[in-house]
């Protein structure tokens, strides 16, 4: 009878007892703090010099990728030219790159920071103050280390897709979220480029430099008559109709930092907006009040942006999709993030000073 | 009459705290003012002394007592995890693929009279609806409200 009685509860608080140790060890609230200060000046001055020679040069791609197969446009698809400019003689300015540093840290890090226990500070001389867990301390040591490995560049892409609902109800619950494997998304997005109800609004690639800020922007403004007022002017104190021009933007605009995270895992901060405008513009004809009446015409442009403000954590085999309805309830938007790492890439010449 | 009871109850609530009564200041007291009660007290405990031990329990049970005990704490800690502030949980994560942290992503189709909105966050689905009433007024509708999931394929 014991034994019927002991060997349930043995198995039973086995299992309770691990799970009070995991516990135990992700509950870092009350762990104790351990103070350090470590030395990250060569990563703030990797990140000056390479914020230096890629200052705002943005050259296109070798392989191009598709931005509006429809329209048969050129790619969008571009890579900041970080190997070969190196500045002379510019200082580096490491306060920003501190800042920037310690927002990656913050943002990164694991356990989470706890910010009523937790301290971390990177000073501009490159001094990095952390008073964190154990566990923290840890992720930091790993970390560093592997900010400080051999130089790599990261690659990363961005996919709009837009489709009818059915196609994507497979992948992912409307208004969600989800993971593809490589495979997977490639064969979507090959699926898109045979027209099988879906279809690749914008394809844009960036290969950047970890922790480095990128901004790319391909916009088209197009201009059109918004509207029209009737002014009396002098000689002859007549009235003229005067149109009102306004201009219209289209096009890409993506602002992001990826950071190595692991050897396999990427950080990826983004905020990437896309704009679709309605060719050929709609027009409507209105009557002036002016010479008996005049008819004029107005534009009445229709633009649909789908913007994406995102913090994700992507492996190297996988893709993150992010789902939204479009406008007219038959099509959803999808759009698709990926990165990946770039080895064997040349790190940049220190600039003098 | 009385005066033995309240005695005999301070010892009593003494042995029961494995207490010695001796130390008690109640008991001192009670003593000293009827000094033939240390004999009585002395013969009670030389009688608690002579009493069989309780008998050992089994290491068995002693275990299981040991593992239940570990259960209750395991349960608490699990019950005051679920009691603290909410951490940054990953709203859609597949260990071997990625993990979503924050997301919001925003359709916005802009007319010359109309701009509506869907705004789909950790929150859910949210569609917004603006119209021009004319050159000075203007409208605006929000219509749902949806919770959304994140999946793990």
């Amino acid at each position: 009878m014991k034994q019927f009685i002991l060997v349930p509860s043995l198995v039973f608080a086995s299992i309770a007892s691990m799970l009070s140790i995991v516990n135990a060890a992700q509950d870092s609230s009350s762990a104790p703090r351990v103070l350090r200060i470590l030395d990250v000046r060569d990563l703030l001055e990797a990140d000056a010099r390479r914020t230096a020679s890629t200052n705002g040069d943005v050259v296109p791609a070798a392989a191009p990728t598709e931005r509006n197969p429809a329209r048969g446009e050129p790619a969008p698809a571009c890579e900041l030219d970080a190997p070969n400019k190196p500045t002379p003689n510019a200082p580096l300015s490491l306060a920003t790159h501190a800042v920037e540093f310690q927002e990656v840290l913050e943002r990164w890090m694991r356990p989470a920071l706890d910010r009523t226990k937790d301290a971390l500070q990177v000073t501009q001389d490159g001094t990095l103050i952390a008073h964190v867990t154990a566990e923290g301390q840890a992720w930091l040591d790993n970390f560093l280390a592997l900010q400080r490995r051999e130089p790599v560049l990261l690659d990363m892409q961005f996919c709009f897709l837009s489709g009818k609902k059915a196609r994507f109800d497979a992948l992912l619950p409307n208004g969600g979220v989800a993971f593809l494997t490589n495979a997977a998304a490639e064969k979507l997005i090959a699926d898109s480029k045979s027209g099988n109800d879906i279809s690749i609004m914008q394809a844009p690639r960036i290969v950047a430099w970890p922790r480095q800020k990128n901004v790319l922007s391909t916009l088209d403004q197009v201009a059109y008559v918004k509207e029209w007022r009737v002014e009396t002017v002098e000689p002859d104190h007549q009235q003229i109709a005067d149109p009102l021009v306004d201009v219209v933007q289209s096009g890409i605009l993506i602002e992001s930092r990826a950071v190595l995270l692991d050897e396999k895992r990427i950080g990826l901060e983004t905020v990437v907006t896309q704009s679709d405008l309605k060719i050929p513009i709609a027009t409507k004809k209105v009557k002036l009040a002016i010479h008996g009446g005049i008819e004029v015409e107005i534009g009445q442009p229709e633009v649909t942006t789908v913007s994406l403000r995102t913090t994700v954590m992507l492996e190297s085999n996988s893709y993150a999709l992010f789902r939204g309805p479009l406008a007219g309830g038959d099509r959803d938007v999808v759009v698709l993030l990926h990165a990946t790492r770039v080895d064997g890439e040349m790190e940049a010449a220190p600039a003098k000073r | 009459m009385k005066h033995d009871e309240l005695f005999w109850q301070r010892v009593n609530v003494a042995l029961d705290e494995r207490r010695d009564p001796l130390a008690d200041d109640g008991v001192q007291n009670a003593i000293a003012e009827r000094p033939e009660r240390l004999d009585e007290l002395q013969r009670l405990t030389s009688r608690v002394t002579r009493l069989p031990a309780r008998p050992r329990r089994s290491r068995a049970w002693l275990l299981a007592a040991a593992l239940a005990a570990a259960c209750i704490v395991a349960a608490l800690r699990i019950r005051s995890r679920d009691d603290a502030p909410p951490e940054l949980h990953a709203l859609a994560s597949s260990p071997s693929l990625g993990e979503v942290i924050d997301f919001e992503l925003t359709v916005t189709t802009d007319r010359s009279d109309e701009r509506s909105r869907v705004v789909v966050d950790r929150h859910g689905v949210r569609n917004e609806r603006e119209s021009s009433l004319g050159s000075r007024a203007l409208s605006t509708l929000t219509t749902q409200v949806v919770r959304s999931q994140g999946n793990t394929p």
